[in-house]
């Protein structure tokens, strides 16, 4: 096989029982990698309604065909579980070195189940699997705790992934951290925490084989030379922290929890601004020639990196300006390995209940807006729950829920999972994009603001050409996440999927067509919604917080701009449409099926019907019951 | 005449070393003419911004007029007192 290895390896940290299974290339070509295999593997080995923080549920890496080979953009992974904050589909992606030493281990993916007795961490090393001792690395942030494994496993070099005190304390929105860089969205370092597991430590010496080197070679000369070409300018020159100025001046970047979109301190926090007060260097990710990466200098020293959403999160979101406030913000989150689009969603809510008096606890409560020490003070309760912290924690929908009061109107998420910095009510398509997703509040899975963005259609107003739209990026998205492909290289394709199907017919020696490869992406697409729905899910969950179907945008240039239920509504039902589903967002049965087996799952969706059938008997059974 | 404000964002800024300039062009005017006009005032964004034919955007930017509406083809008109905002065509991130 090349491309890939066609075996994963399954570990129960509770046992120590590590188990080698193949993987036929059938289901491989079903699914790719990535996020797909993830989905598959999730599908399979989490436990229909299994709490995410069960011994059960598992935790799965995986890898994809193009990690290993010369293609630019390519060392990446993906973190796949059920999340402790939606309970629907975690997906992260995380790259550089560890993603190299994952696929070098010989396998496709690690499947992580179990509950270690205390603190541990995971040593996996050419075909040998040891669970090791970590209570000493209790409380390290995860750059210390790279340190130390590294320095232990010495002289055998290793690469490591491991989470931080929030994870350990089971902050539903921890990340797992390697390289200074996090699979961020949905908890999945909770997951981790619950599992007792410090850390992941690899070290493999396999090489990928591709089928056909000559014409890898030749279409990652032409990517990388794409790569480097005015289409990435942004990213070589400013890095994601470029939206930030002009987010504002078009009227979409969300500030003080969604109130406004549009910040008055948001040159300062621009990429430009940063640029010219703050800079340090220029960083990337292994394999990568566009180097995105941007690190900042704070008065004290510290160099730390910024992305656009942080700075959103955690400046514009929480009404902070200062850059400093933000740089030691942003460098608390990642030595506790918090997600800061969460953090600062969930700090926001916070600061808008306790502004209304509802908030128990109110001294560790950041009191305002604005108020960038209270904000550095409630990232230390979170990752500590400590205080008022432990409520927090829960992110801001199991927040709200337990304070009541109708405090839920400031709790900025869509399924559990906090608001990206985009929005949805001046960018339409993006609203579309937001409410149905099956992560949640996510703002990667679809990039659905690239059509508010193209002129192509008109931003501000909704209709119901955007299910389609909508629908086509997803399908999008899923392959490169599965391939799995930089999302930043996404626009040096002239033709993506027949550019995709010729690079992963050479690498895995495949015959691809394009549509193939699309219609790969759909099914899935399709497999996250079926997970979801396995898991609970409702039409009642594609949906956005009330504000923003309530409040109209005031000041800038979207000044009035609103998004109403009905228009939500109708583009949702455009979606649907064009997605093939009912008029209630359900699967027909004939697809699930087909999707199923061609991920290979059939057996555990049978299985989830069976339970179904079984439940409805019993909801039935009780209804008649009661009825009595 | 036709005046009008262009205001830089991103790459394009920093290249230019300043946020705004502001042109007058020829009475009817459309996105050709205010590149051809932008390319003289700023000649160093000819090549990195502009193409070097000073008629179009190079791959990887883009303007929207006032804000609101994305300019799709050179042929779209530039109106009286219009500020163009010339940005960076994705916005991933």
């Amino acid at each position: 096989m090349h491309g890939f290895w066609g075996r994963i390896l399954h570990v129960d940290v509770g046992s120590g029982r590590a188990e080698w299974r193949a993987l036929p290339e059938e289901r491989l070509r079903g699914c790719l990698g990535g996020i797909g295999l993830g989905t598959s593997l999730l599908y399979e080995y989490a436990p229909a309604g299994v709490d995410p923080f069960a011994a059960a549920n598992p935790l799965i890496f995986v890898s994809a065909p193009l990690v290993g080979t010369p293609l630019t953009t390519t060392a990446k992974f993906a973190v796949v579980t059920k999340s402790p904050l939606t309970g629907f589909i975690a997906d992260s992606l995380s790259s550089s070195h560890f993603a190299l030493e994952l696929k070098r281990l010989g396998i496709d993916a690690l499947v992580v189940t179990g509950r270690a007795p205390s603190l541990a961490y995971l040593w996996i090393h050419d075909g040998e699997v040891e669970i090791r001792a970590a209570g000493e690395l209790a409380g390290k942030t995860p750059h210390e705790t790279e340190a130390v494994i590294c320095a232990q496993v010495a002289p055998v070099p290793a690469w490591v992934a491991s989470i931080g005190a929030a994870g350990e304390h089971l902050v539903r929105f921890a990340t797992i951290s390697n390289e200074g860089r996090h699979a961020g969205r949905g908890g999945a370092g909770a997951v981790m925490g619950a599992k007792h597991l410090k850390a992941i430590a690899l070290s493999g010496s396999h090489e990928t084989a591709v089928a056909r080197p000559g014409e890898v070679n030749k279409i990652a000369d032409r990517l990388r030379r794409r790569s480097v070409s005015s289409i990435t300018d942004k990213y070589r020159h400013l890095g994601t922290v470029g939206n930030t100025a002009v987010f504002n001046r078009l009227g979409v970047l969300p500030a003080k929890n969604f109130q406004r979109a549009t910040f008055d301190g948001a040159e300062a926090l621009s990429g430009e601004g940063l640029a010219g007060s703050h800079f340090s260097r220029r960083h990337g990710c292994a394999s990568c020639t566009i180097r995105c990466e941007r690190l900042f200098r704070s008065l004290d020293g510290h160099e730390q990196r910024l992305e656009y959403e942080t700075v959103f999160a955690l400046g514009p979101m929480c009404g902070v300006s200062d850059p400093e406030m933000v740089l030691e913000a942003a460098r608390l989150c990642d030595r506790y390995g918090l997600d800061t689009i969460s953090t600062g969603g969930t700090l926001a809510w916070a600061i808008e209940t306790s502004a209304a008096g509802l908030l128990p606890h109110e001294s560790d409560a950041p009191p305002a807006f604005g108020d960038g020490a209270g904000l550095l003070a409630g990232i230390e309760a979170i990752a500590m729950r400590r205080g008022i912290g432990a409520l927090l924690a829960e992110g801001s929908r199991r927040a709200a829920s337990a304070v009541g009061g109708g405090t839920g109107r400031w709790a900025m998420h869509v399924k559990g999972l906090e608001m990206p910095g985009y929005d949805p009510r001046s960018l339409k398509t993006m609203a579309l994009g937001l409410a149905v997703s099956p992560r949640g509040a996510c703002h990667n899975r679809s990039s659905a603001y690239e059509a508010d963005f193209s002129g192509a259609v008109d931003r501000l107003k909704a209709d119901a050409a955007r299910g389609a739209l909508v629908a086509a990026a997803e399908n999008f998205a899923a392959v490169l996440d599965s391939l799995i492909v930089c999302k930043f290289l996404r626009k040096c394709f002239d033709d993506f999927y027949a550019e995709s199907a010729e690079l992963l017919g050479a690498v895995t020696g495949w015959a691809l067509s394009a549509e193939e490869l699309e219609l790969t992406g759909a099914r899935i697409h399709t497999l996250k919604k079926l997970f979801n729905v396995r898991e609970g899910w409702s039409a009642a969950d594609d949906w956005l917080p009330e504000r923003v179907l309530s409040e109209p945008l005031s000041g800038g240039v979207a000044d009035g701009v609103a998004l109403s239920a009905d228009e939500l509504r109708e583009m949702i039902g455009s979606y649907y449409a064009a997605r093939q589903w009912d008029a209630e967002g359900r699967v027909p049965a004939q697809v699930s099926a087909a999707c199923a087996d061609a991920c290979g799952v059939t057996s555990a969706l049978r299985r989830a019907a069976g339970s179904d059938r079984a439940t409805a008997r019993e909801g039935s059974a009780g209804s008649h019951q009661s009825s009595r | 005449m036709t005046p009008c404000t262009v205001e830089l964002y991103g790459v394009a800024r920093m290249i230019a070393r300043t946020p705004e300039v502001g042109l007058v062009l020829p009475p009817a005017a459309d996105f050709a003419d205010l590149f051809a006009a932008l390319a003289e005032r700023l000649p160093a964004l000819v090549g990195r911004v502009i193409t070097a034919d000073a008629g179009s955007l190079v791959p990887g930017y883009a303007c929207s007029i006032n804000g609101l509406e994305f300019v799709r083809t050179a042929s779209a008109p530039v109106h009286d007192g219009d500020r163009i905002v010339l940005l960076s065509a994705d916005a991933g991130g």
